[in-house]
């Protein structure tokens, strides 16, 4: 049996390629990524700036190694959230009253058709200055995605056969949620969480490309792409660099949840096999 | 099935229900308004009380709440307290751009993934299922406005094509048109190609591996015909749901690339909505694309149980 | 069946490479085809809100509203006061009225005589219900004196009364088709609506009811927001006028094509600060931004040096500007010794600044700013927010330390600096000083020339030495033309003259 796919091979590389230098700029970076040198705009690639500069001088290296810690850890943050937030509707839609269940599912409809902008300006109204309000907008949109994965496997499962043993045995809906059902849809719900992060990744940097993510003179993804819009005409290198390590990062995440999406499929075709 | 679309329209309702009051909270939350906005940084206190009377906003939420859906009944949306226009003609206005827009991306990317996705199932392993894996992943994760960004220096700087950016209606100049939407298309039709050639090629293979498949096979069946007809068939309802998810998706406006490439579409019209605060016209844009994602599921719920009765559309719904 | 299926595919894809090399051809054929000779096309980027002068204070307004109506009296590029719709007019020995004379005939678009009975109707409409109304507070009645005669009498003596009459929003309307003005506008100017589709094009034809000079028959705004998608349709001649930023002029500057226009306008951009907030109230503090601010480097980052440094707040372009940049010039060791004097070490101060997401130039700057004040010992916490809540927290609200804004341009220094009265609703500095609005007082009343320049400059003195703010630049505008059209003009206040240029 195969345990590594390529995807999963691949996945892994393209993460650490992200990862490494984002979790390295926790403890140093070639230059300080907000500090502003005139004298070497957009200047180009070379022994000292190996990336180059923006508009205002900063090293895009540095400004790069920053932007992707800030991604990955609004995008580790939100997702989890969401999921954990998703979970929870999906098993009391599931297992709870009618009532609650027509509620919860329509209210994750409303969701879903609600504008992400509207709610992260409202949140940002609320919780001002920051990274939590675009954390947070993410995380509202990734509810509806894991309380309907949620809520149609537990649906499947409560009719199982050893779902119906254990309330047999006088089990509360709750814990055979939490002891029987949730164990069971780990797998999926892993690889969902996976590539959510790619998801998640993607819509920060397009919050941040409106101006409604990250604020300067912190660096993000969308951010830099939304800067180096203004120069495509004079310096249309500036789109490169922050766009190609976006789709490193969200490709990798998407390789990665397949690759594991794979494994545990593989896994179970073997154990019936 | 009537009675299964009742239902499924009476849910809508309570969606857009919903979401428009969530809409209504959330504008009278954030900071600002339209009398603000109007005044500037100009005139006085009693001007903006002056405005903010004129349009209503002195009221208290509920009132406003309640003579919104008065008007709503009557199939009134209201006037655009930034643009003066009747909010409907507004949102029509911009429906020549993001349908055709919408349309167009969603058949390119649906027809190649149709034709790339059963190959790639048929040939499980080979070359074409190689490639396709690629285009699955590249096209699934590049940023859409990164890749309008690149289609634009592209274009716009190294080929310099004329006409990038500067939209004009079909019935002006059919060329103009096609210049303008082109690159758009092409972006938007990327975005969708991912995940529906990696459900077209999986539920092919699912589909190529049932036991009818073998015994049609058996019988003398020609193989394009089977591919192509009866497994296609068969694998067809996830897809067709998809595609219904991502063709209201897009019609709702894809904000970031028409304003990119300057289209005057519907989800420009949004972002300028909410920046102004003309409530109205925002309230406006969200129950009309909500209705819009309810009829476009319940159209391809419908026309999934068309193509193939034995998939159950509430099941595929999910998918 | 497969060979039926290949034959699909390179007919698909036989289709997809034809729409994409027609793309490219047909952009080559419209580009050399260019437009019409008599129609000119600009490109902006914001829709105006509305049609009326009356209801709008947005420059994306008057910039088209200004070719649709016109004003009693109006400007030349140097801010001289010209005639319009008054073909003259006498101010009263003791200047309490004026009295102007109309151009007899004057029609509006939709046939309506535009004599003195309609403009007397248009400013009591203004008077009661515009935006500006209160700029207007000094005129206490309008009389018709007779067809073509018109006086405005005033309750309060305005020496500059006579300029507040070019501005556009003292344009003058059809009243009788008060209510649907922002959607239909009637006008006596050059051109009239011929259509408005938002966030696509707005057109302009000439009016038949105008019998002034007018080289161009129809004035099209293109709405482009992207400012590539602007420069590519100028280069492709798809569009005739373009306002670009400072670090583009290279692209056009050695083309014989095209005409860069570089003119300092009338504006002001500076950096607020709240006088109010904790730090800001002390004038050392303010004093020491002010030294620890490089402009000529800010104004070199984020306009390229297309701009006019100012120390006061005062454009360059009036006759009253003194020039105060002297008085406090780059010298960080300076700041951090003042800063040490009002009791703020290094890092002691936090301030927040706002900056207005829909302007990048000033988001730009306020970030450049930020930068050189952390240098100084300062700590700045940035918040990127939108116009409206800009509007509604930072200038209505006075909720900030600091923030990066402009404000557009007047024809007189009282309309400038009314909003440092301690006691003004725009004056969202929270400042507050006794002489100022002593001399504010006095300035209005004051029928001296001599001594009313004297006041502009004492009060442009005291700005300048407390420094509410941090006055930044005069920005220069830039304007791209083709070559092929004449007489394209930047005035101080914010108007378009179509009808004078003309192609050749």
């Amino acid at each position: 049996m195969k345990r590594i796919t390529p995807s999963l091979a691949a996945g892994i590389t393209l993460v650490c390629i992200v990862l490494i230098p984002a979790l390295v700029s926790l403890f140093c970076m070639p230059y300080d990524p907000q500090a502003m040198d005139l004298h070497s705009r957009f200047a180009a690639p070379s022994a000292q700036h190996l990336l180059g500069c923006d508009h205002f001088g900063r090293d895009l290296l540095s400004r790069l190694m920053e932007a992707s810690r800030l991604a990955l850890a609004s995008g580790l943050f939100s997702v989890f959230l969401g999921a954990l937030g998703g979970i929870i509707l999906g098993i009391a839609a599931a297992l709870g009253p009618k009532w609650l269940e027509t509620m919860l599912m329509r209210l994750a409809d409303a969701l879903m058709a609600f504008p992400t902008i509207l709610t992260a300006l409202a949140l940002a109204a609320i919780l001002g200055r920051g990274t939590a309000p675009s954390i947070i907008a993410i995380c509202v949109a990734m509810i509806p995605t894991f309380s309907r994965l949620t809520y149609s496997m537990v649906c499947e499962g409560r009719a199982s056969l050893y779902v119906r043993a254990a309330r047999s045995y006088g089990a509360g809906p709750l814990r055979i949620a939490f002891c029987h059902l949730l164990p069971s849809l780990m797998g999926r719900l892993v690889t969902q969480l996976t590539s959510s992060l790619g998801s998640a990744v993607l819509l920060e940097s397009s919050l941040s490309f409106l101006g409604l993510g990250i604020q300067p003179p912190s660096s993000s993804l969308g951010m830099m792409l939304s800067e180096a819009r203004a120069y495509v005409l004079t310096h249309p290198y500036q789109a490169l660099p922050p766009g190609l390590v976006l789709l490193v990062m969200v490709l990798g995440f998407n390789l990665l949840g397949d690759g594991l999406n794979d494994l545990i499929f593989d896994r179970r075709r073997a154990v019936h096999g | 099935m009537g009675k299964y679309v009742l239902g499924r329209i009476a849910s809508a309702l309570v969606v857009m229900l919903l979401v428009s009051i969530l809409t209504f909270l959330v504008l009278d939350l954030i900071p600002g308004n339209a009398a603000i906005v109007a005044v500037g940084v100009e005139g006085s206190a009693e001007t903006l009380a002056r405005l903010e009377a004129g349009l209503g906003l002195d009221r208290s939420l509920p009132q406003r709440i309640a003579d919104y859906y008065r008007g709503l009944i009557s199939l009134d949306l209201g006037t655009s307290s930034y643009y003066a226009q009747d909010v409907w003609s507004l949102i029509k206005q911009r429906l020549g751009v993001t349908i055709p827009l919408a349309l167009l991306s969603t058949a390119i990317s649906f027809s190649c993934a149709l034709i790339l996705g059963s190959l790639a199932a048929y040939r499980r392993g080979g070359l074409l299922d190689g490639i396709c894996r690629t285009i699955v992943q590249l096209a699934g994760s590049i940023p859409s406005f990164w890749l309008s960004l690149l289609l634009l220096i592209l274009f716009s700087s190294v080929f310099s094509v004329a006409g990038i950016g500067d939209y004009v209606p079909p019935s002006v100049s059919i060329r103009g048109y096609v210049t303008a939407v082109f690159l758009p298309v092409i972006v938007l039709a990327v975005g969708q190609l991912g995940p529906m050639l990696r459900l077209v090629r999986s539920s092919m293979i699912t589909s190529l591996g049932e036991d009818w498949y073998a015994s049609a096979r058996v019988k003398g069946l020609g193989r394009g015909r089977l591919i192509f007809v009866y497994a296609l068939r068969h694998a067809i309802s996830g897809p067709l749901t998809l595609c219904g998810n991502q063709l209201a998706k897009l019609l709702g406006g894809t904000a970031i690339v028409e304003s990119i490439f300057s289209l005057p579409g519907l989800g420009r019209l949004f972002l300028t909505a909410v920046e102004m605060r003309d409530l109205q016209l925002v309230q406006g844009i969200v129950i009309f694309i909500t209705a819009l994602v309810v009829l476009m599921n319940l159209v391809f719920d419908i026309l999934v149980h068309l193509v193939n009765p034995a998939a159950d559309s509430r099941e595929a719904g999910g998918a | 069946m497969a060979r039926r299926l290949l034959t699909f595919l390179i007919l698909f894809s036989a289709f997809l490479l034809a729409s994409c090399s027609g793309g490219q051809d047909d952009g080559a054929a419209t580009g050399a085809a260019g437009g019409t000779e008599s129609r000119v096309r600009m490109a902006v980027t914001v829709d105006p809100d509305g049609l009326d002068p009356h209801m709008s204070a947005s420059a994306s307004t008057f910039q088209v509203t200004s070719s649709i109506y016109e004003t009693l009296v109006t400007v030349d590029e140097q801010g001289n006061i010209i005639p319009s719709l008054a073909e003259s007019w006498t101010v009263a020995g003791d200047g309490m009225s004026i009295t102007f004379s109309l151009r007899p005939g004057a029609l509006f678009s939709n046939g309506n005589k535009c004599d003195a009975r309609a403009v007397a109707a248009s400013f009591q409409r203004l008077l009661s219900e515009s935006v500006r109304s209160q700029d207007y507070a000094f005129i206490s009645s309008v009389e018709v004196v007779d067809d073509t005669t018109v006086r405005f009498n005033f309750g309060q003596l305005n020496v500059v009364a006579l300029s507040t009459f070019a501005y556009p929003w003292a344009a003058v309307v059809d009243t009788s088709c008060a209510d649907d003005l922002r959607t239909s506008p009637v006008g006596s100017g050059p051109y009239m609506l011929s259509s408005w589709i938002p966030q696509q094009s707005l057109v302009l034809s000439r009016n038949p009811n105008w019998n002034g000079e007018c080289g161009i028959d129809q004035v099209e705004f293109v709405m482009m927001p992207d400012m590539t998608g602007q420069v590519t349709a100028l280069r492709n001649g798809q569009v005739d006028i373009i306002l670009i930023t400072g670090d583009l002029v290279g692209q056009f500057e050695d083309d014989a094509r095209f005409t860069v226009n570089a003119l300092a306008g009338n504006g002001l951009q500076l950096m607020a600060m709240n006088n109010a907030s904790a730090g800001l109230d002390d004038v050392r503090v303010r004093q020491a931004i002010n030294y620890a601010v490089d402009k000529d480097a800010v104004i070199e980052a984020v306009w390229w040096g297309y701009g006019e440094k100012i120390g006061s707040h005062f454009p360059v372009v009036l006759s009253e500007y003194i020039d105060m940049n002297d008085l406090y010039p780059y010298d960080p060791q300076r700041a951090r010794q003042l800063l040490a004097e009002a009791g703020y070490g290094e890092g002691e101060l936090t301030l927040r600044m706002y900056l207005p997401r829909s302007y990048q130039e000033y988001v730009n700057a306020g970030q450049v700013i930020a930068a050189q004040l952390e240098e100084a010992g300062i700590n700045v916490e940035i918040q990127i927010v939108e116009w409206a809540t800009w509007l509604s927290d930072i200038y209505n609200g006075r909720q900030y330390d600091l923030t990066v804004v402009g404000h557009t341009g007047r024809l007189d220094a009282y309309s400038l600096l009314a909003r440092y009265r301690s006691t003004a609703a725009e004056n969202y500095f929270n400042y507050s000083n006794d002489v100022v609005d002593a001399l504010l007082d006095q300035y209005n009343t004051t029928v001296d020339d001599a001594a009313r320049m004297e006041i502009a400059h004492r009060l442009q003195e005291i700005l300048a030495r407390e420094v509410p703010a941090l006055y930044i630049q005069d920005p220069i505008q830039i304007y791209v033309t083709t070559s092929r059209l004449e007489g394209f003009s930047v005035f101080p206040i914010n108007i378009f003259k179509f009808n004078e240029m003309n192609f050749v």
